[in-house]
């Protein structure tokens, strides 16, 4: 559920929505495949009207993305700074987690850590140490919420998905367009190509992950306290004018619709006036 | 205390935007709605519905009872979930107003 805040800075200025990122890069890696794959073979007039398409695209995709890079280090340094002056105490209900991480066919043994660290912004989990931290001022969700955030965090940790991530992530913005391109595209046209596919990848199976833990804690918990939280966020990133889509986190509207289907197909209501 | 709620966190539990329409909804209703009826009138999911009742309902901002009614094409009574909301509830919103 980690994500971070690009509403400071010059970026609150852009509405925040990976959405338009995501466009910059297709059309990038496009233009880098064809016809920047061919720029040593263009004639001298083609050249140049393809760098006029090409480097201003190439500046939006930079400017659009710097935000998302300083924040990132921010939160990087952020994070080892704080770590001394706020450092993670055991989660108080922790019982309660254990219980859920059992029922969730969670074998390792799962730690969780509460933290007053201002670089955790949401709760975060570190797969390799199947440990997961939720800040305080997340306390504000209660009861069947908060479970559910730990749901959520827990689907991550069951199979360690993050891995097929940095896999992903790796091949493709190495090795794939070296292969293809790398004889005959100039070395910025390869090098943007594999940044811009590497990116996208890395997205697309980020994205898959979040709805995949979406599902994994609305099936262990339910999927009506997970949406509300999602709508409670929802109505938060709406302030700082972003729809809640990141490089890692898919919009919230479209987590809320997905959940809502799930919340469709749970069995009947006990009740007919309600639960 | 002046802003007593916000200051406790109750009033952030209600600044759900289907939260608070489910609270301004059962203020006009002074007799109670139950699930099926609030959803209908908030226009939010019944299910919904019925968890934010469940947290309000812990927030101590909502009582509800259960009972029989009456409904059209039923011989027998339907059980139903009838909800009202405390007056700790029109003084959270009081407070959210105040803050506003």
């Amino acid at each position: 559920m980690a994500r971070l805040d690009t509403a400071t800075g010059f970026g609150r200025y852009i509405i925040h929505s990976f959405k338009v990122t995501k466009a910059l890069l297709v059309a990038l890696l496009v233009l880098s495949i064809f016809p920047g794959g061919f720029l040593l073979f263009m004639p001298q007039g083609a050249r140049v009207a393809f760098s006029w398409v090409y480097m201003p695209v190439m500046a939006a995709t930079i400017l659009i993305l710097t935000p998302f890079f300083t924040h990132s280090l921010e939160s990087l340094v952020g994070l080892a700074y704080y770590r001394k002056k706020y450092p993670p105490a055991p989660y108080s209900e922790s019982v309660e987690v254990n219980e859920l991480a059992k029922r969730m066919g969670i074998k390792a043994d799962v730690k969780v850590f509460e933290t007053d660290n201002p670089a955790v912004k949401s709760p975060f989990t570190n797969l390799f140490y199947s440990t997961i931290y939720y800040p305080r001022s997340w306390f504000r969700f209660k009861g069947k919420e908060r479970l559910a955030i730990f749901g959520h965090e827990l689907d991550h940790i069951k199979d360690k998905r993050r891995f097929l991530l940095e896999v992903v992530g790796a091949i493709l913005g190495t090795y794939v367009f070296t292969l293809l391109l790398g004889f005959i595209a100039i070395l910025i046209v390869c090098e943007v190509a594999e940044f811009c596919c590497g990116m996208l990848a890395i997205s697309y199976v980020s994205w898959r992950n979040e709805r995949r833990a979406d599902s994994g804690g609305a099936a262990a918990v339910g999927a009506a306290p997970l949406i509300s939280v999602f709508e409670a966020l929802d109505n938060e990133s709406k302030k700082k004018r972003s729809d809640g889509s990141s490089l890692t986190h898919p919009p919230f509207s479209d987590r809320i619709r997905r959940l809502y289907r799930i919340l469709e197909s749970e069995p009947a209501v006990a009740l007919a006036g309600g639960e | 205390m002046a802003m007593k709620f916000i200051v406790d966190g109750t009033a952030e539990i209600l600044l759900h935007p289907s939260r608070i329409a489910i609270v301004k909804c059962l203020l006009e209703h002074k007799d109670g709605l139950f699930v099926e009826q609030i959803a209908s009138k908030v226009g939010v999911n019944a299910r919904m519905v019925s968890h934010h009742l469940d947290v309000l309902e812990d927030e101590g901002l909502v009582k509800s009872t259960y009972q029989l009614t009456k409904v059209e094409g039923s011989k027998r009574g339907v059980a139903v979930r009838l909800c009202v909301t405390t007056p700790k509830a029109g003084l959270v919103l009081k407070d959210i107003k105040e803050s506003i």
